[in-house]
């Protein structure tokens, strides 16, 4: 079969499988997510009281024992421990929705809003490093919009 | 995710490794196994474009964490196989996709506040591992012990040699 040919019928039904996943996903991720998700808590609803939630969301308020999180749509109140914690940081919040939009917080994970800043930045120079090091052993042929090995590299 | 260059330089230490104990895997595969390693964050997209947009966009549920998951990872890596010449295709595939599991392998290590991992086996199952809870995806010292590994291995190649 012509290359050209092949390739495009090899990335074509993948992709459709890839576009099939992403939204069979998107329609299923709940059935199978076991908490309360964050889109549910927007209003102050007695039925969401005493359900387990778990959410990331950013840090918009600390105080002394509670702080405020924005999540999408969302704003509630966190009861727990504010050690540490700034306003810009990122947390993993699990715990017990309670009255009032409030989340009673049984595990909270903190992530640093700078270490975050550090993480996106530095992450930047990966494709660079494969690049460099994928450069020595394979070259990419224009005309025929292939990669190659260069044959003098094991 | 721990930072990318973290995944990256993970998966040229255990290929270049593994490449000395098993005379199959040529170094070449090394740097395939890297770029696999930044695959699976290509669901990081989300940032630019938030599944909710594309959601509202065309009208029917969607999310990009597939691309994070071992389909989409099966799936891209099959996408760029075949732009390898053809002898060198299925050796791609399966470094693309050896790359992109160990970057699974390392997310699954990171803390997570409910004790549990995503389901990286979608499409194959909604199994979610116990967290490894070691680290956060944010934390500096995974990169650190992955900078001293590349240190430690060059400096031993150059030795060795």
């Amino acid at each position: 079969m012509n290359t050209s040919l092949e390739r495009l019928l090899v990335v074509s039904v993948l992709l459709l499988a890839l576009g099939g996943m992403m939204v069979h996903y998107g329609a299923a991720r709940a059935d199978h997510f076991p908490y309360t998700p964050t889109t549910e808590l927007h209003d102050d609803t007695p039925a969401q009281v005493g359900a387990t939630t778990y959410f990331w969301a950013d840090v918009t308020a600390v105080h002394q024992d509670t702080f405020e999180v924005a999540n999408v749509a969302l704003k509630t109140t966190v009861l727990g421990s504010t050690d540490g914690l700034q306003a810009g940081d990122t947390v993993q919040v699990y715990g017990t929705v309670r009255p009032g939009l409030k989340i009673d917080a049984e595990r909270v994970v903190v992530s640093n809003q700078l270490n975050r800043l550090y993480m996106f930045l530095i992450s930047g120079f990966a494709p660079l490093i494969v690049g460099l090091v994928g450069w020595r052993y394979w070259w990419f042929d224009w005309q025929t919009l292939t990669i190659r090995r260069r044959r003098d590299r094991p | 995710m721990t930072d990318l260059v973290t995944h990256v330089l993970f998966a040229y230490v255990e290929l270049t490794v593994l490449a000395w104990r098993f005379n199959w895997i040529r170094r070449r595969m090394v740097p395939i196994g890297m770029a696999g390693a930044v695959l699976p964050d290509l669901s990081k997209i989300h940032v630019v474009v938030s599944s909710n947009s594309v959601e509202r966009l065309i009208g029917i549920p969607f999310s990009w964490h597939p691309f994070h998951r071992v389909g989409g990872l099966v799936a891209v890596a099959g996408c760029l196989a075949v732009f390898f010449e053809r002898s060198e295709r299925w050796p791609s595939f399966g470094f693309l996709v050896a790359g992109g599991l160990s970057h699974l392998f390392l997310d699954v290590l990171i803390k997570r506040a409910n004790g549990l991992a995503p389901p990286y086996l979608y499409p194959v199952s909604w199994w979610r591992p116990p967290a490894g809870n070691l680290y956060l995806s944010s934390d500096l010292w995974p990169a650190g012990v992955a900078v001293a590994s590349v240190l430690a291995l060059q400096i031993w190649m150059v030795y060795e040699s």
